[in-house]
């Protein structure tokens, strides 16, 4: 290897993965197929020679870096941040750092280059150092599409990305078209989650904080769904969802009831008990007052677990009479609590509990996972199964110059645009959020290892999944049948290890940092006052004396706010609006090297009114939990002796 | 109905309403073996067709319009008339080079090769041309230097245009748009200047 390539490697360090791997990979590279030759302008450029194939080039031969210069202009358009697919010899991505106008403060262009021995060629025939030092670049040489996905989920700061382009090597896309396409296609689905993630805290954050206190103390006693995990190992498990194809085939759960388990969504659970059925789990998370009304009528289910996220509302932890089990999205107060006590179980939501029933059988290790009622799609003019709380709401808009059927047409006609052809021909409707949930699904299918059977006889998830009437399922799988109710009884009836004085304490001592944070706040605001009037229209760096040492307080408190890692999380989900706009804020005001004393101090006292907002909210509900554990402990300690007596 | 060859009447015998306007032609062209001209166009009720558009003109029945005009050019005339048209085309083929070689270069293969195809014709009526020059300026040819520029120029077009061919076949579009954008335009500046001295000639 040449002395540029070295020079390369030595900045590479700041990708540790590209490091190591162009590091294992330099020893192996072929020259004679990767041919880096001078262009007639002088600069290098890359020919593949492969066996038996005619020589494709990769760039100009004439002037690589005007070619560049095009293929950008033809695809970018000031977007802030970028997706590179193809390195070659790293023209277009030097093109595009001289292009991205917007400064974040982190990974901007995220470049992608399947190819190990065209990273390597490039490191051998050009001095990159100046773009593997750019803070603005990332990159994925050699990972597979999942590979990428985890690493952008992981560097991407997704508060500052405003709008991404995806630009092409021509080339490079033509070699290896279907593996940049599966990019895409993750990248797509990451992006739609994460405005599905940030949209749903936006409007439902508030709420879900706010039943998490309600349901600490009844929760964290509960025995953890963990209990469960790898308990029906090549057992098949019934997935039970409320879409309309529900009524077709739900009648046949009966003969496998106790054989193999059967784990329904809230929704399902009413129109499965109205026919006889009753599942052994029910999954509820769905902070809404709404959904609760899904176990209106079916409270006193003793031989259904209720399998329940504290984010759920309130209701539904105190009215369901029969047995409860905790689980956990690893959000909200898991992480204060967790030590405490035994594992609880942590499962995926994405947005629909049908994809937190499909985990938690994918973790009970059951095989196949077998779905029904998985529509995602409205079927025969209806969107649920009949007798669901949902299916309920259209009747209430019923009156005299409507019906359930204009109701369901008025809805699908409105949200049903998204026309999808099913393998077999057929054409379905679905609405945003359906379609949405059924790319989930499928990319979770595909990386599944276990069977993965669509018995819905309906609707529109056709991918990575074997199609079979829930019949045949039955029959095909009769010899492996597993004593479902005694493996659930004894998971319920352990004893739980939760130490709840150790709770008490610790939330007695966030209300301690609360009542500190609180005061400090108030004389920061009074502070900013004087500032604003005082030195508003200078820059900070040339503020002396005690207006600095204020100034400079100031900052500090809101930086060793914003780094108390559990309080800071609990404010950023109350006033997630505003915090989305303020790390929006504090990056533009980064970036501007003439931002004065005024238009810090300006975004600072937002953020300490949007604190007083949330100290607000958040100290009666810290004082409700510790009331309720301490009535709990009060309970606990009477019913032990009154045992005694 | 009336028959016109170069505006003057033609007398056709045995034209029945099965008779084609491809039979009519294939008569006419029989009458002038030996004359040099063929017939370049042909004109039905006012509606222009080419002598060449066989499978067009062999549906249509004579007896159905009322005047058809024929018209004959030599090959001689048709060179003249190429050389006279021959910058028009040659700017037209520039354009059209920078053109695909800007489509290829960003990946728009399919939207290129609908303006390649044009290319290659074009290219392939420049050869043309040059080739048959020395049917209408041989006496200009014969007097200069312009003779071995037009063996010249046919040359680095054929080699050109092998490249081209070779880049197609293997997908090379790069390497295409490159003998688009940078081999091309000087022979098509060579040419317009040979156009120009054998015209001037």
């Amino acid at each position: 290897m040449n002395d540029t390539f070295n020079r390369n490697l030595s900045v590479l360090k700041r990708h540790p993965a590209a490091y190591q791997l162009v590091k294992g990979y330099a020893p192996r590279f072929a020259p004679e197929k990767y041919r880096v030759e001078n262009a007639r302008n002088g600069q290098p450029t890359l020919a593949l020679h492969e066996d038996g194939a005619r020589p494709l080039s990769y760039h100009s031969r004439y002037d690589p870096q005007a070619e560049a210069k095009k293929q950008v202009a033809a695809s970018y358009e000031s977007q802030s941040h970028v997706l590179l697919l193809g390195f070659g010899l790293g023209y277009m991505a030097e093109e595009i750092l001289l292009q991205l106008k917007v400064m974040v403060g982190g990974p901007q262009l995220f470049v992608i280059e399947p190819d190990p021995a065209v990273f390597v060629a490039a490191m051998q025939a050009r001095d990159l150092s100046r773009l593997l030092t750019d803070q603005r670049v990332a990159l994925c040489i050699g990972m597979g599409p999942d590979e990428i996905g985890d690493f952008w989920n992981v560097n991407l700061d997704w508060s500052v990305l405003e709008r991404l382009a995806i630009v092409d090597h021509p080339p490079a896309k033509a070699r290896h078209n279907a593996y940049f396409e599966r990019v895409v296609e993750k990248i797509r689905y990451l992006c739609n989650r994460s405005k599905g993630n940030l949209v749903t805290l936006m409007h439902s954050g508030f709420e879900f904080h706010s039943n998490y206190f309600a349901n600490l103390a009844a929760g964290f006693t509960l025995p953890g769904v963990d209990r469960l995990f790898g308990k029906f190992r090549n057992t098949p498990a019934i997935v039970v969802a409320a879409g309309p194809s529900l009524d077709r085939n739900m009648h046949h759960l009966k003969s496998i009831k106790g054989k193999f388990p059967i784990v329904a969504v809230d929704t399902a659970l009413r129109q499965l008990v109205a026919n006889g059925i009753r599942p052994d789990i029910v999954c509820a998370a769905d902070p809404s007052y709404e959904n609760s009304l899904d176990f209106v009528g079916v409270e006193n289910e003793a031989d259904v677990i209720l399998a329940i996220e504290p984010m759920t509302h309130p209701d539904i932890f105190e009215s369901f009479k029969g047995p409860k089990m905790l689980m956990t999205f690893g959000g909200g107060l898991h992480p204060v609590f967790k030590d405490l006590r035994e594992p609880v179980g942590t499962l995926i939501c994405w947005g629909s509990i049908a994809t937190t029933v499909f985990d938690l059988v994918r973790n009970m290790g059951a095989d196949p996972l077998v779905f029904i009622g998985l529509d995602l799609s409205f079927e025969d003019g209806r969107l649920h199964a009949r007798g669901s709380y949902s299916d309920d709401l259209l009747f209430e808009r019923i009156h005299s110059f409507t019906s359930i059927e204009h109701e369901s047409a008025d809805y699908i006609n409105t949200r049903g645009r998204y026309k999808l052809v099913r393998s077999d021909g057929k054409v379905l409707y679905t609405d945003e959020n359906m379609k949405l949930y059924r790319d989930w699904f499928e990319d979770q299918f595909r990386q599944t290892p276990v069977k993965i059977i669509n018995a819905t006889e309906g609707g529109v998830v056709d991918k990575y999944v074997d199609i079979m009437p829930l019949t045949s399922v039955i029959a095909k799988y009769a010899d492996r049948a597993a004593p479902v109710r005694e493996i659930l009884d004894e998971a319920l009836q352990r004893p739980v290890n939760a130490d709840c004085n150790a709770l008490r304490e610790r939330l007695m001592h966030y209300r301690k940092l609360i009542r500190r944070n609180e005061s400090e706040a108030r004389r920061a605001v009074s502070v900013c006052r004087k500032l604003l009037n005082a030195c508003a229209d200078i820059e900070p760096a040339r503020l002396s004396g005690k207006a600095s040492a204020e100034y400079y307080d100031v900052m500090k408190l809101h930086d060793d706010i914003c780094i108390e890692k559990d309080l800071f999380a609990w404010f950023s989900i109350h006033q997630t609006k505003f915090m989305t706009r303020h790390t929006m804020e504090l990056n533009n005001l980064k970036a501007s090297p003439r931002a004065t004393v005024g238009d810090w101090i300006k975004e600072i006292s937002g953020f300490l009114a949007a604190l007083e907002s949330f100290h607000e909210y958040q100290i009666p509900l810290l004082e409700e939990a510790i009331t309720s554990l301490d009535r709990a402990d009060k309970s606990k300690q009477s019913l032990k002796g009154d045992l005694s007596r | 109905m009336e028959i016109l060859l170069n505006d003057n009447r033609l007398d056709i015998e045995g034209i029945g309403p099965e008779v084609t306007v491809l039979e009519l032609l294939t008569t006419v062209e029989e009458s002038l073996k030996g004359t040099q001209a063929t017939v370049i166009e042909i004109i039905l009720d006012e509606e222009s067709y080419s002598a060449d558009d066989v499978s067009e003109i062999s549906t249509l029945k004579v007896m159905d319009y009322q005047k058809i005009e024929l018209f004959t050019a030599t090959a001689q005339d048709m060179v003249r008339a190429a050389f006279a048209d021959g910058e028009a085309g040659l700017q037209h083929l520039e354009e059209l080079a920078v053109e695909v070689a800007s489509e290829l270069r960003i990946g728009k293969v399919k939207e290129g090769m609908d303006s390649y195809l044009e290319f290659v014709d074009g290219i392939e009526w420049l050869v043309t041309m040059l080739k048959n020059a020395d049917l209408a300026f041989a006496s200009n040819m014969a007097e200069s230097s312009l003779e071995s520029d037009r063996q010249s120029l046919v040359q680095r077009l054929g080699e050109q245009m092998s490249q081209v061919q070779i880049a197609q076949e293997a997908q090379d579009w790069v390497g295409l748009a490159d003998i688009l954008e940078y081999e091309f335009p000087e022979i098509l500046q060579d040419s317009k200047g040979f156009i120009k001295s054998i015209l001037a000639a």
